[in-house]
């Protein structure tokens, strides 16, 4: 219990006012998601500056290598506005900048990432983190309180759901050997029959996955 | 607008669908028309139905050959794409029948007629399909952005909208890399083009 909360509560009491039911402060919440959040983006901007240059990226030949290049340095940007968002509302909201990853997405997305042999394989990998990403904001959407980092929720999970597709239409491109069926625009003449599908494998985004809205929360 | 309630008769979900709802929404007083969340649920089932029959009707003149050389890589998506919106209008009805409300089969009308007939009217090459299909899904995408920031008041409307949204996103975005070289060009979704829960049922 926060140390503002119990002057309240005793104020209260000396008012004659009973204290509220012991509920999770709002707004403390509402920064430890918004805290979470960046400290999720902490983590793809870290991988995604990175990924370009790891050997199974650069063993790919050209334009394979090129157009992923420019997925994943696209990503990374759409990450770093996404981080400068959910940092605005943690401030906004009275706490403070979340400059740290995700200490547990370390082993479970960092180092399978780094210590992938294959091109396929980091971008699964990858693909894997993007999902949790739009799973953990899709199920903050119902949970927070203020309207703004609400929408802003809302408006970040589909683009993390967009960045999953891709990654994992590419990997399965370079599974099949099709590296040179990797570049964007695809050449849908040449493109195996089910490539595509690969992008989009289920109708509804679902939010088992989520973190914890407190596990990235500055301390 | 959707011209009618249709009967019950939506197909079950999916096994992967969107969280059991859990919505409040009412009907307006009298037992006329729904308002609120349950107004939305029949536009965006009617939205799906329309997305539906519009990939329905564009994989036909494709399969008759009236768009020219039209890749599998495409037809496949396109028939992935229409029964993942299937399941989104069973998502939607199964809210408006547990609310002992009929189930939405028709179609928004006035999306067909702004967007549909004469986008369809037009469809003649596979490239065009292609485009066709990423306005449609933006519609819907951002219809659903929209409901979730703040047209829609109950928990179990925003859980199905979010669950929904970013799927409709995904399928803009493989749609784009047949089309472009940077297929997720922007940081943050759109609202533009939303149809809105102030959007009655006719």
């Amino acid at each position: 219990m926060t140390i503002v909360r119990r002057r309240r509560d005793r104020d209260r009491r000396a008012l004659g006012v009973p204290p509220p039911l012991l509920t999770a402060d709002p707004t403390g919440s509402d920064v430890a998601a918004a805290q979470t959040a960046a400290s999720i983006e902490n983590v793809a901007i870290a991988l995604y500056g990175r990924a370009s240059d790891l050997v199974s990226v650069q063993s790919l030949g050209s334009p394979a290598r090129l157009t992923l290049a420019a997925l994943l340095n696209g990503a990374a940007q759409h990450h770093a506005d996404h981080l400068t968002a959910f940092n605005a509302a943690a401030t906004r909201l009275g706490g403070r900048a979340q400059t740290a990853p995700d200490p547990a997405l370390t082993s479970s997305v960092v180092q399978p990432a780094l210590g992938a042999t294959t091109a396929a394989q980091l971008l699964q990998v990858l693909a894997q983190l993007e999902l949790v990403a739009a799973e953990t904001y899709a199920a903050q959407v119902v949970a927070v309180s203020d309207r703004q980092l609400k929408n802003s929720f809302a408006a970040i999970t589909g683009v993390e759901a967009q960045h999953a597709g891709l990654l994992l239409a590419a990997a399965s491109l370079l599974d099949e050997a099709k590296v040179a069926s990797v570049a964007f625009p695809w050449e849908a003449a040449t493109l195996p029959a089910t490539a595509a599908t690969e992008g989009t494998p289920s109708a509804f985004l679902r939010t088992d996955q989520a973190r914890p809205p407190t596990e990235g929360a500055a301390r | 607008m959707v011209t009618a309630w249709g009967a019950a008769g939506c197909s079950t979900g999916s096994p992967s669908g969107p969280p059991a709802p859990s919505t409040t929404a009412t009907t307006s007083p009298g037992g006329g028309q729904p308002t609120g969340d349950l107004a939305f649920a029949g536009l965006a089932a009617s939205v799906e139905n329309l997305l539906i029959a519009s990939y329905q009707t564009a994989l036909g003149a494709a399969g008759g050959g009236k768009l020219g050389t039209v890749p599998a890589s495409l037809t496949t998506l396109v028939k992935t794409l229409q029964s993942h919106h299937r399941d989104h209008a069973a998502a939607w009805n199964a809210i408006l029948t547990a609310a002992g409300l009929p189930a939405v089969t028709a179609v928004d009308t006035t999306l067909q007629a702004s967007v549909t007939q004469p986008g369809l009217a037009a469809l003649k090459t596979a490239t065009g399909l292609t485009q066709l299909a990423i306005g449609l899904e933006r519609i819907a995408a951002a219809t659903y952005l929209e409901a979730a920031q703040g047209g829609l008041t109950t928990t179990g409307a925003v859980q199905t909208s979010i669950a929904i949204q970013p799927v409709e996103m995904q399928h803009v975005a493989i749609l784009e890399a047949f089309l472009t070289a940077t297929p997720v060009a922007a940081s943050f979704a759109s609202t533009a083009g939303a149809r809105t829960v102030g959007d009655g049922i006719a």
